[in-house]
């Protein structure tokens, strides 16, 4: 069951509007290593983890990331207020602006839809654990090119916040592959997968 | 940027460090000092909520709806963000 809570994780207040900020940010939105595939990978991988250790992980990270999401709306949002359509033209906003106006939607910098190809649910509880650690530096890397891009310090300070959340993610994620491979043969890690083959 | 004077501000910081220890409790279930520092958190939290909520509204459906609940959402500047 999914609740809402009506406060942002971490405080989000965009004193200047800034067009190629957005037009850079929304990868986060739904682009290949954004928050949008984390929280559906995540969310999806959840239901074939054997141990309740990994399903509640899956799905708190997979909750946060729904969080995260919501950030980089609010980041989009709060860039493209009251733009005049000379703004929009300079800033090369103009190519979403056509289709989208300052709505948020779910595509990459480049302008490609967000798809679930973006993701993966093996089925598999290492593969899965190895996909999530790879998305969590994934989703690192671009913060860090973000942050080469943007000078705001409005929008860098929530930028930070989140590049951090993805390196805690990172470690919890490496954390639940630990404990995946403790339960077991440590002669032999792939003789079995535990999400699906009936325990022996 | 952080503002401690605002109890908005201060309330997002308390949740956020209850969600970390959370989130460390699912891979760490035996530690019972974070367990312990979480239960404390709560407390200050449960303290806190009611200033929070008279000033921004209510946190979740569980808490209220029509006219109280629909103050403008957290993306708005000057909303709950």
């Amino acid at each position: 069951m999914f609740q809402y809570e009506k406060i942002l994780q971490y405080p989000i207040n965009i004193k200047k509007p800034n067009p190629t900020a957005a037009k850079i940010i929304i990868s986060q939105y739904g682009g290949p290593d954004g928050e949008l595939g984390a929280s559906l990978r995540y969310l999806s991988q959840r239901f074939a983890m054997p141990d309740p250790k990994l399903q509640g992980l899956l799905t708190d990270i997979g909750t946060e990331e729904l969080g995260h999401l919501e950030m980089i709306g609010t980041l989009v949002y709060q860039l493209t207020k009251n733009l005049s359509c000379e703004e929009i033209r300079k800033c090369g906003f103009d190519a979403y602006f056509v289709d989208h106006t300052t709505g948020v939607y779910p595509s990459s910098a480049a302008g490609v839809p967000f798809t679930a190809a973006y993701i993966q649910s093996k089925g598999d509880v290492i593969t899965d654990l190895h996909e999530d650690m790879a998305a969590e530096q994934k989703a690192r890397t671009t913060y860090d090119n973000i942050l080469r891009l943007v000078d705001d310090p409005d929008v860098c300070d929530v930028i930070k916040f989140l590049r951090e959340r993805e390196i805690v993610h990172y470690q919890r994620f490496g954390e639940g592959l630990r404990i995946a491979t403790d339960k077991l043969n440590e002669k032999n890690f792939y003789a079995f997968n535990p999400a699906f083959d009936i325990c022996k | 940027m952080i503002n401690t004077n605002d109890c908005l501000h201060n309330l997002m910081a308390l949740r956020f460090v209850m969600w970390d220890l959370h989130l460390y409790l699912d891979t760490h279930p035996d530690d019972e000092e974070k367990l312990c520092l979480l239960n404390t958190y709560k407390e200050k939290y449960a303290a806190m909520l009611p200033e929070y909520e008279s000033k921004y509204g209510p946190l979740c459906p569980e808490t209220g709806a029509g006219c109280s609940w629909l103050t403008p959402f957290p993306w708005v500047k000057g909303g709950c963000c």
